[in-house]
């Protein structure tokens, strides 16, 4: 009996179907030993990702409002849904948040980013502080932000009257889609900072050794040197700030409610499916979503791709 | 205890008599007289012993009748289903946080019959449940239910009567005496559109108007009141009225109030033009001012036939908007996402004089600016038109409860007399017409705890009994939908997004919509 039948070994053979072998033997083999590693995954991804989305096309084909049993009616949802100015105002609602959301972020981060690369004092704590925002619920952020910026009572606006300058209506119809935009953005920039700051550290320093010698600027290094070789870090995180925030809803439930002109898509699938239990136009929706979200994010990973592929070259 | 003294005695007389035969002067007639003493003095013990004895049967007994007065916990029978309970309680609510778990313990305890429970805040109440009850989990036996979604849920809820019919030893007219001691407004609310009980009420949610008395009773402010307008100031009872106090208490940094100058500005009422509950304070303006979301239309047998959203409906809905429009400019910018949690901190806070569309569970915060602002106090009236929003949260046993025979019991021991009298007292308003009329709550001891919130609740319910069957929100299966949908449009036409009139109009097509998708009876538009 070969070791690899009680698991003490870790070598992995071809297997020899002219012998019986073992089921063991079989999942361990060179041949199956890929597949023995990915079948538990894709099988939590298709009971879990999966169903539930085919579940949810069946559904955006089919009237259904939970009391009576489903009634199927071919593409009428999608046709609702795409004629309703409300989708298409949510769907730029989201679109302006994600863009204002994403440039800030990486500006900041990079910012930030460049300056924790060097060395100081107290850089540890610092940098553990820095990422307390991503520590803490979003939907607490967003009830948090909700307090600090109410208009009466808020600590911002009592902070401005101090200094003698004006209350702001934080979420009037006018700013409220940026400070929903604001509020993201301060959760989720230590993210940023982080994954851009871990890639700077591992820029070889020869690179930039040379350009000092050569003569190069700081911002000409930054430019040459800094930024294309972080690009696909950058494009990473682009990558998936964009998927989390087409799917932007907890700033929303502690503050607007999506209100005040700030009603995004995936509160449009939440209010749909959860509030009015219209099942049939919340999948659709949630499908749009998802179409969507793979559209621009396929786009992404193409560039992501080009970034490593030319980082390579 | 007449005998085991009597025992004693003869003992005693006995170890005497034993005693005189040691003794040569004890003779026999000593004995009998000794003997005829004691029993003057036993007959004696007899009669205080039974008027004591009586006196206690006749105090329990009058206790018994007293306690019996009021059905309680221990007037609920043996119950034989004996399997464990799952019930939804608030969340969220402090007076119910607290109290629902003492009152499910004492039930547990005197039947036998495990309860756990679950608190649920307001806002998943509604989509939580819906999914448990529409899919026939029976995660919970016990549901809360907001009144406007009883008819929504009644086809997965138990008739409250066929419950009582199938539990109570008196059968349905044990049940219909302890009903005797609810509003019927109340009552009305946790019924279907036919008049079938789904549920007992546990707290109500009335809107009142909440102003500062003491500024309403300030000889200064009447007078400026009396002069610029011609009238005397006193709790709005018209739209012009609460327009013209709007302004008049509008005030800047400054300006004076009561004769002082006053600190900051204030506004002269806290509005609620959030997404959130806006549509409460419309239902108050559209019913008070003659119109309703859809009118209901009754066959010749009274039944409910169809809903008519009627060019009265329209225009009201419409007037109304343009009126509240008009009430923004004397309320803070920050009313424009608030909700009622931010209009009554703005009270208690002195930051705003009147509260027109003021929930009835909220008195005990809005009454806390005695504390925080010297010589103020809150008063509560009914809201001008004298139709407020009206309803309550109610509990009921779900259909695809395990053991809906203890359910029952639990759902009619929360709304015993003794508990709405702790929920009452405890700052939650309460739905028992034999709580709120306790005269002992006119007291100025208890006026301010609950007094005021009991007397204005009560004004309120009689104002609504004749209308509260006529509404949408207790007709109509598609109301919890309906309600979500007027949150939306009301706040897009207060906040300037849309004008009153396409307000009207998306407001009308999407109830249609709404209630030919997921209502039962019909409904229309009359051009």
């Amino acid at each position: 009996m070969s070791g690899r039948l009680n698991g003490m070994s870790d070598e992995i053979s071809p297997v020899d179907f002219s012998e019986k072998n073992t089921f063991w033997e079989v999942l361990t083999s060179e041949k199956y030993y890929k597949w023995t590693l990915i079948i538990p995954l894709v099988l939590v991804l298709a009971i879990f990702m999966v169903y539930p989305m085919i579940y949810c096309l069946n559904y955006s084909f089919h009237e259904w409002g939970m009391r009576k049993p489903p009634e199927f009616v071919g593409l009428e949802n999608y046709r609702d849904v795409l004629r309703s100015p409300e989708f298409w105002h949510a769907l730029f609602n989201t679109f302006q948040v994600l863009v204002i959301s994403i440039a800030v972020e990486l500006v900041i981060a990079m910012g930030i980013s460049v300056l924790f690369n060097r060395d100081f004092r107290g850089q540890n704590p610092i940098r553990g502080l820095i990422l307390l925002p991503l520590l803490i619920s979003p939907l607490a952020v967003s009830m948090m932000w909700n307090f600090f910026l109410q208009y009466d009572f808020g600590v911002i606006n009592l902070t401005l009257n101090v200094i003698g300058l004006p209350k702001v209506l934080w979420f009037s119809p006018k700013w409220a889609l940026y400070t929903i935009a604001l509020i993201s953005i301060w959760q989720w920039t230590p993210f940023a900072i982080f994954v851009l700051l871990a890639g700077l550290k591992s820029l070889p320093r020869d690179m930039f050794e040379a350009a000092k010698v050569d003569g190069a600027s700081s911002w000409y290094t930054f430019w040459r040197i800094t930024l294309p070789n972080l690009m696909p870090l950058i494009m990473i995180v682009i990558l998936l700030r964009t998927m989390w925030l087409i799917r932007l809803f907890d700033p929303l439930y502690g503050t607007t409610r999506g209100g005040a002109g700030t009603e995004l898509l995936d509160w449009q699938v939440y209010r749909e499916t959860f509030v009015y239990f219209d099942i049939g136009r919340g999948s659709t929706l949630a499908i749009i979503s998802l179409f969507l979200t793979l559209v621009v994010c396929a786009v992404l990973f193409r560039q992501l791709m080009k970034a490593l592929g030319t980082q390579k070259s | 205890v007449c005998k085991a003294v009597s025992c004693f005695r003869e003992i005693s007389l006995i170890k005497e008599v034993i005693k005189g035969f040691k003794s040569p002067y004890l003779k026999t007639r000593t004995i009998k007289k000794r003997r005829n003493a004691v029993k003057k003095t036993d007959r004696l013990i007899h009669l205080v012993l039974g008027i004591f004895f009586a006196v206690i049967l006749v105090v329990t007994l009058s206790g018994g009748a007293l306690a019996s007065e009021h059905w309680g916990l221990h007037d609920i029978p043996e119950i034989k289903n004996k399997q464990s309970i799952h019930v939804a309680v608030f969340g969220g609510l402090p007076v119910a946080e607290k109290l629902m778990p003492i009152h499910m313990k004492a039930f547990s305890e005197k039947t036998g019959v495990p309860v756990t429970y679950e608190a649920l805040i307001m806002t998943s109440i509604y989509p939580k449940l819906n999914v448990e009850l529409l899919g026939g989990t029976g995660a919970y036996d016990a549901i809360i239910v907001e009144a406007s979604t009883t008819n929504e849920w009644a086809m997965y809820l138990w008739p409250f009567k066929e419950l009582a019919a199938q539990y109570e030893p008196g059968g349905i007219a044990t049940l219909d005496k302890y009903l005797a001691g609810f509003d019927k407004t109340m009552l009305r609310a946790c019924s279907d559109r036919n008049g079938v009980l789904y549920g007992i009420p546990y707290w109500n949610y009335q809107q009142f108007t909440a102003y500062r008395q003491d500024v309403f009773e300030d000889p200064s402010e009447k007078a400026n009141f009396k002069k610029k307008y011609g009238y005397d100031l006193a709790p709005p009872q018209t739209r012009q009225q609460l327009y013209d106090q709007g302004e008049f208490f509008t005030r800047k940094k400054g300006q004076m109030l009561k004769g002082e100058p006053l600190k900051e500005d204030i506004y002269g009422l806290g509005l609620m033009a959030g997404r959130f509950e806006i549509n409460d304070e419309f239902s108050s303006l559209v019913w008070g001012g003659g119109g309703h979301w859809a009118t209901l239309v009754r066959d010749s047998a009274g039944n409910p036939k169809e809903f008519v959203i009627t060019k009265k409906d329209k225009e009201v809905l419409r007037d109304s908007m343009v009126y509240y429009k008009s009430l923004l400019k004397f309320a803070s910018p920050g009313c424009l996402t608030g909700h009622w949690d931010f209009t009554t901190a703005q009270f208690v806070d002195g930051k705003c004089i009147i509260i027109p569309f003021f929930y009835a569970s909220l008195d005990s915060w809005g009454g806390s600016v005695k504390d925080k602002i010297p010589g103020a106090r809150m008063g509560l009236s009914t809201p001008m038109g004298g139709q407020p929003y009206v309803g309550n949260f109610h509990t009921a046993v779900a259909k695809a409860s395990k053991n809906p025979e203890a359910t029952y019991w639990l759902i009619k021991y929360f709304g015993a007399y003794d508990i709405q009298r702790e929920i009452h007292e405890g700052g939650l308003s309460a739905v028992r017409r034999d709580v709120l009329e306790d005269p002992k709550y006119k007291s100025a001891e208890w006026w301010e705890v609950c007094g005021r919130r009991g007397t204005a609740n009560l004004a309120a319910f009689e104002a609504q009994l004749p209308y509260v069957g006529d509404y949408l929100h207790f007709n109509s299966v598609a109301m919890g939908k309906i309600y979500e949908m007027q949150i939306i449009e009301l706040h897009e036409a207060a906040i300037g997004n849309i004008t009153p009139e396409e307000m009207v109009k998306r407001i009308t097509r999407q109830t249609i919509k709404l209630q030919k998708k997921f209502g039962e009876l019909p409904i229309r538009e009359e051009k």
